[in-house]
This record gives C-alpha cells, structure tokens and sequence, in this order.
C-alpha cells in the first residue's frame, strides 16, 4: 500500500537572518550564518522545516560567575578570564557564536564601569572571529550606556544585542537601529506576549527582519512544560501566517545548568556530571525540536552532544 | 473521529429514550463526537447505524494494553499532534533490558535496579515502567522468569526465535507481556504466538511505512488486535517516520497507521542516546526502550516525560509544606508564597542565589500564582494565618516575622492582626528576593 507524506497547507514560514559579516561584507567575522527560514515545524524534510542548521551560541560572562558541577570542571581555567573563554569556546568546543554577557556590569553586583566594559568587548571582539552577541546586564540605563559605548565597534559585524523587554525596549531598540544590529525581543513565556513586544518594536520603526525572539526558556523539571508548548504554539502562528511572529527564535538554555539535579551530589540521583551535560541538553532539545533556531548553551560537553544531535537530526550524521 | 455531532445523530435511533443516560439522541451525538461515551451505551442502535459508528468512533491511535492487572501499561490512544492542543493522555513506559545471555544474577540484580529505580517528582513517584528481555544467545524462559520475580515488572519480550519465543511465552504468557518481533522475518510467527497467548505484538518492517502498513494488516488480518509499531531507523529518519505516523493517524484518519509506536535506543553512548530518547519521546514515540540505565540517565527522561504529558490546562503544583533552602537555623528569614510549580521553582532559586537558609511555606493556592490566586480567595489573610498555624512553624522559630510576596501587600494589616506576627512585605518579583534576603 502506497502511504503519502500528510501534507498540509503552510501559508507563512520563519524569517532568515544571516549572523556576522565577514570581510566580503564589510566585518571582521571570519564565518557568517543564515538562521531560520522553516517552511514546517522543525526537521521535517519534506516540507522544509529546517533549511538552516540551529546554530549554538556558548555565553561568556563578563564577571566570574558561581559555576557548579560540571560547568565548574568544564570551564574552570577560564572562568575570570572572558576573553580566553570567548577563545575556546571558538576553538575548542565548537560553539557558532559567542554571546558576552555584560553580567559583571549590573550596578547591584560588581558595577564594572562602561569603559571597563567597552575595552572588554573590543578585545573579545578582536580575539575571536565567530559572530557574537551582547547580552546587557539588565539594568536599563547602564545597557543604554555601554551598548553605546560599543556601538561603533559592533556596526560593521552583524552582531545581535539584546535583551529588549516590554516594559523598556525603546533604548534597546534604538541602540540595534542606531548601529545596525540585531535584536533579541525577550517576553515572558506567553504567546501574546511575545506578539505584542514585537508589535511595538514594528511601531517603533524596528525592522521586522532584524528581529529575534526569546519567549523564555523554561528548565528541565522547572517550566520546560511551558516554554515546549509556548515556543511550538509561536512557531504554529508563524506558519499559519502571522506576520507579526515570524522571526527565529533563540533559546537560553544554560537555564538547565541553574537547578540542583544539575549540579547537586546525591546518592540517589546517580553521577552528577552526566546529568548537568543531560539537564542543559534535554533543556536544549525540547527547544531545539519546538522551533529554535539559536540557543545559548554553557557546557563545552552539552555543545558538543547538541551539535551530534542537530548533525543527526539534519541527516548528515552516520 | 470522522464524523460531526449531527451526523452521528442522523445514524441513531432519534427516540430520545435517554436510556444512554443522556436525555436526548443529539446530546448523546455530542458526546460522542467528543469521545465522552462509547456507542454501547445506546441499547436501540441498529446494525447498519453501529457498523458506520464504530468505524468512526474508534480512536484514531489504538490503545494497547501491556501485562495484566496492577501496573499494566496503556500506550497510544492520543488525539491531538501537540499537547497545547489539549492534552498527551498515555505517557511512554520506558523499559529497562536484560539480555538472557546474562547470568541469571546479573538479570535478577538489573530487573531489581529497574523497579527500585523511582525518582519523587513533586509529589509524584516516578521511574521506569517494565522490563525487556532480549533473547540473545540463553535461556529466554528462564531470564523471562527471574526478571519477572525479580521486577515485579510488565515485561517485553524481544526476539526472533520462535522456539524461544514460544518457552518464554509458556513460562510468563500469561502475563500478558508485550512481544517484540525483533526482525521483520519472524513478525508471522510472533504475530501467530501472540493470538495463541492472547498477548499484544510489536511489528516492524525494512521496506518503509508502506513495508509498515503491509506488515500491520497481516498481524491483524491474523487475528491479533493489540498491535504496537516498532519504528526503526537513523535518528532523523525516524523522527520524520513517527511525525508522520502521527499525522496520518490523527489529521487524515489513517487507520492503517492507527497504532502506537515503540523505540528501542541503541548505542554505547549513554549520554547521546538519552538525549535521542527525550527527542524521541517528545515526538510521538509511545514506548521507549533504553538499553543504556542509570539513575542520571533516567532521571532525565521521567523529567521530560512529566513535563511534556501533563496536561496544559492543569498547572503542576508544589505540595503545600514548610521547605528548607540551605540549612536554616532559628533565626533563619521564613516567607510564604503560592504553590503554583513555576512560582515556587523561581522563589526557592531566587532564596539559594541569594545565600541566606530561608525557610518558605507554601500555601495551597490550587495552582495559582500568587496575584491570580489573592484575586479569586485562594490566599485571603485567613486562609495563610491558618497554614502558618497548621504548620507548627511557630516552635521551630526564634522569631515571628513573617516575609510575604510584595504583590499582595495589601493582605499585611489583616494578616498581622490574624496571626499576632510581624508582617514584612517582600519584593514584587522574585528576582528582587537575592538583593532583599541580603539587606535584611
């Protein structure tokens, strides 16, 4: 018996967005890549669900963060040291892009200064030649400050700033519009929501192809139940046509390093390294196979298992 | 279900004899669009009606019964492609493997660690649901035997002997276990052992979903009702397969694919294959059998089990309790807050990051979040003064202070005249909880 693939009729698909420039278009990336452009839900082959391979962004932080379990073995020669750890992740651990984190900047941490902050992203910038990203440290006017301050520096790169949020997207906004760059629009696990964020940066002027979504990654066993249905139910949107919610979507899934099954020794939960690797892993997955087309990872070892599911998933593996 | 509520009422008796126990034909037509009833609840409906009904009205992905009696394991019988769209009703039993080419007390220990093996997920006990024996070169009656005493377990049995297909059978068919044609050669024999011992059948092909469809319609022509689709294949191979297995059956009513499906994942690497099991298992496979076991690899997999087959209109909650964050003494800070599972999740990491031991009572809010929940009664002053009491957290404090969210500040002036405690009104969001603790 004959059996047919059960097509269905997709009106809309997902935005591409090409990530880093490279000299051919002006930037100093040495790589560039097009993310996005589903015509289905993710890795269906026949009908195009994923042309462009998910690509992994592995985070840096500024200020040396309080790392557990394997994250803490994994990166512990870099850990105060961001720009040898924005290195190896090109080098070493096969990450596509590097996503900065300004965390050392929030003014109710350790308040580094924006020219502090500045010198490192220039060097960080000059150290590594895959696209990156710039995550503020969340407080509004600090980001403003120092996306400001790197402003020049970042235009020519196809870069991604981020995160621009309801209640305060318009300095982030105009920061992307000011030196051509990418956006993440972050909204809090809600479909609306989500709409309703990328609405008012399309009123602000904001271009519809420079935007990405982040619809809020919940953890494995802490909210992943909402984020899979979230994410899958944006990705649907998309592909039954609206316009409003057809940007990539990215995915933090360095959430999964934040909960104890993590990191937390115990008898009964078995070797804890392994499950810090499956904790981000799973996290990543349940995205990755929702609709992501970028997540942010923090383990040299969940990139390296993610990077062998996407090349299995995408057919190329064995 | 092909049919609409008014078609099916063009096909009953239209008496309204309400002996269905439903007052009138049509409401009785819309139950059963809606899968509330089954038809044998109608004594009047006649032949032609109930041959045309009972096509429709079977569920488009069969539901199969493993083993017998306590912890026997349904699978399939869903009806929608994602959860959001209600809900995944039959979560995939994942199945430990002993091989019978293992002496009998490596089976005996790993059938036992397979049923020890369960994990307490928000008040809900968790861990692997049967045991696979795999024939290989032993004794497939014996290992059958020992991995049953030792589990307690629905079993699987898995081969293409059917000699020894057939002495596990006489051993534990009984039992009803799942058997596994292991090869797509012996599915005839399998097939025929399974309508001898009235067991249900797994069945795969090489020659693709059509291959599928073919070996499918023997097993059932052969008499067998209790089908399971074994789907193999390279990783993004069988993804597409179950997506479009699923599809088939749901959106075109495809009933030649109306089964559900198993997995068994293969390979040494034990973190790759359970990261390929969590894929698998969030899209459509509906038994999974892990070959690779460890409490760090299963704790994993029962997690996104939960997560993915709750159901969506449910949100989970946190069991109402005083919990510890760090080691908190007498003097330790004690705040209070809903028992809806994201806002605990995100209070009792906001109080680890910040360091200081709290204790935090949840208060049973029936899984609202805390501002939902102060809107519609669930969290009146009266109700927390009455958790804390019940608590007994009174004699484990050197104090009576009291932290609660800032979202319902509102509640501090009753609260405190209830209670006779010092009210301190937290901060709005959680996030805000690291800076508060340490300042306080």
């Amino acid at each position: 018996m004959k059996v047919e693939w059960p097509t269905e009729k997709i009106p809309g698909s997902i935005g591409s967005i090409v990530l880093g420039k490279t000299a051919e278009d002006g930037g100093t990336r040495k790589v560039s890549y097009t993310i996005g452009g589903g015509k289905s839900m993710p890795f269906i082959r026949a009908e195009n669900g994923t042309p462009n391979r998910p690509r992994i962004a592995m985070e840096v932080h500024s200020a040396k963060p309080d790392f557990k379990a394997m994250a803490a073995e994994e990166l512990a020669g870099v850990l105060d040291d961001p720009v040898a750890w924005a290195k190896a992740c090109e080098n070493d651990w096969g990450a596509d892009l590097v996503c900065l984190k300004f965390t050392g900047a929030n003014p109710d941490g350790e308040d580094c200064s924006v020219d502090e902050t500045a010198a490192l992203a220039k060097e960080v910038l000059g150290s590594v030649g895959v696209p990156l990203m710039f995550y503020g440290c969340g407080d509004e006017s600090k980001d403003s400050q120092i996306m400001s301050a790197i402003g020049d520096m970042i235009r020519p790169e196809g870069a991604v700033i981020g995160v621009a949020e309801a209640d305060s997207y318009k300095s982030m906004a105009a920061a992307a519009i000011a030196f051509n760059t990418h956006l993440v629009s972050f909204s809090n696990l809600d479909i609306n929501l989500a709409k309703q964020l990328n609405i008012l940066l399309l009123e602000y002027d904001f271009p519809a192809e420079r935007i990405i979504m982040d619809p809020l990654q919940g953890a494995l066993g802490y909210g992943v139940e909402y984020s899979f249905s979230v994410i899958e139910r944006i990705r649907l949107a998309a592909l039954a046509g609206d316009k409003t919610i057809q940007m990539p979507m990215i995915c933090d899934a360095s959430v999964g390093n934040n909960y104890r099954e993590a990191y937390e020794p115990s008898d009964i939960w078995g070797e804890a390294n392994t499950r810090s690797i499956l904790w981000e892993g799973v996290t990543a997955m349940s995205s990755l196979t929702g609709g992501a087309d970028l997540v942010i990872i923090r383990c040299p070892s969940s990139t390296k298992y993610i990077n062998r599911m996407l090349d299995r998933l995408m057919g190329g593996g064995d | 279900m092909g049919l609409s509520a008014i078609e099916i009422y063009k096909l009953l008796p239209k008496t309204n004899c309400g002996e269905c126990g439903v007052p009138t034909c049509l409401a009785f037509a819309m139950q059963l669009a809606n899968m509330k009833v089954e038809l044998s609840a109608c004594p009047h409906v006649d032949a032609a009606g109930e041959e045309a009904l009972g096509a429709a009205s079977a569920p488009p992905i069969k539901l199969v019964t493993v083993g017998d009696g306590e912890g026997k394991l349904e699978l399939g019988d869903e009806t929608v492609l994602f959860r959001h769209e209600k809900t995944f009703y039959h979560a995939p039993p994942l199945v430990g493997v002993v091989e019978d080419g293992w002496d009998a007390d490596a089976i005996k220990t790993r059938a036992a660690d397979v049923k020890a093996l369960v994990f307490d997920r928000v008040g809900r006990e968790e861990g692997m649901n049967a045991v696979a024996v795999w024939h290989t070169s032993g004794d497939m009656a014996a290992a059958a035997t020992t991995a049953k005493e030792a589990s307690g377990m629905p079993l699987v049995l898995i081969g293409s002997d059917e000699g020894a297909m057939k002495a596990a059978l006489g051993a534990v068919g009984g039992d009803k276990p799942l058997i596994v044609s292991a090869e797509a050669g012996s599915n005839a024999a399998m097939v025929a052992l399974a309508k001898e011992h009235g067991c249900p059948v797994a069945v795969g092909s090489d020659g693709g979903l059509e291959g599928l469809v073919d070996e499918l319609k023997a097993a059932k022509d052969a008499g067998v009702e209790n089908i399971v689709m074994l789907m193999r294949g390279e990783l993004g191979d069988l993804f597409n397969d179950l997506v479009a297995v699923r599809r088939l059956a749901i959106n075109k009513s495809f009933r030649e694919l109306g089964y559900p499906s198993m997995t068994i994942i293969e390979g040494d690497d034990e973190i790759e294959t359970t990261l390929e099991a969590a894929t698998l298992l969030m899209k459509y496979s509906s038994m999974l059998v892990l070959r690779n076991y460890s409490p760090e690899l299963i704790l994993p997999m029962v997690t996104i089990r939960l997560n993915i087959y709750t159901d969506p209109q449910k949100p989970i909650q946190v069991k109402p309790a005083i919990y510890k964050v760090g080691d908190p003494g007498p003097d330790a800070p004690f705040m209070l807050t809903s028992n809806f599972s994201l806002t605990y999740f995100s209070v009792e990491g906001d109080v680890d990051k910040s360091k200081v031991p709290s204790r935090i009572l949840v208060i049973d809010t029936e899984g609202l979040s805390v501002l939902t929940a102060f809107a519609a009664g669930k969290m009146e002053p009266d109700k927390m003064a009455d958790a804390i009491e019940a608590s007994g957290i009174a004699d484990e404090l050197n104090h009576k202070k009291l932290i609660i969210p800032g979202m319902i500040a509102r509640a501090s002036g009753k609260l405190a005249e209830l209670t006779g405690w010092e009210i301190i009104v937290g901060p709005r969001e959680s996030t805000g909880i690291p800076k508060f603790l340490r300042e306080l």
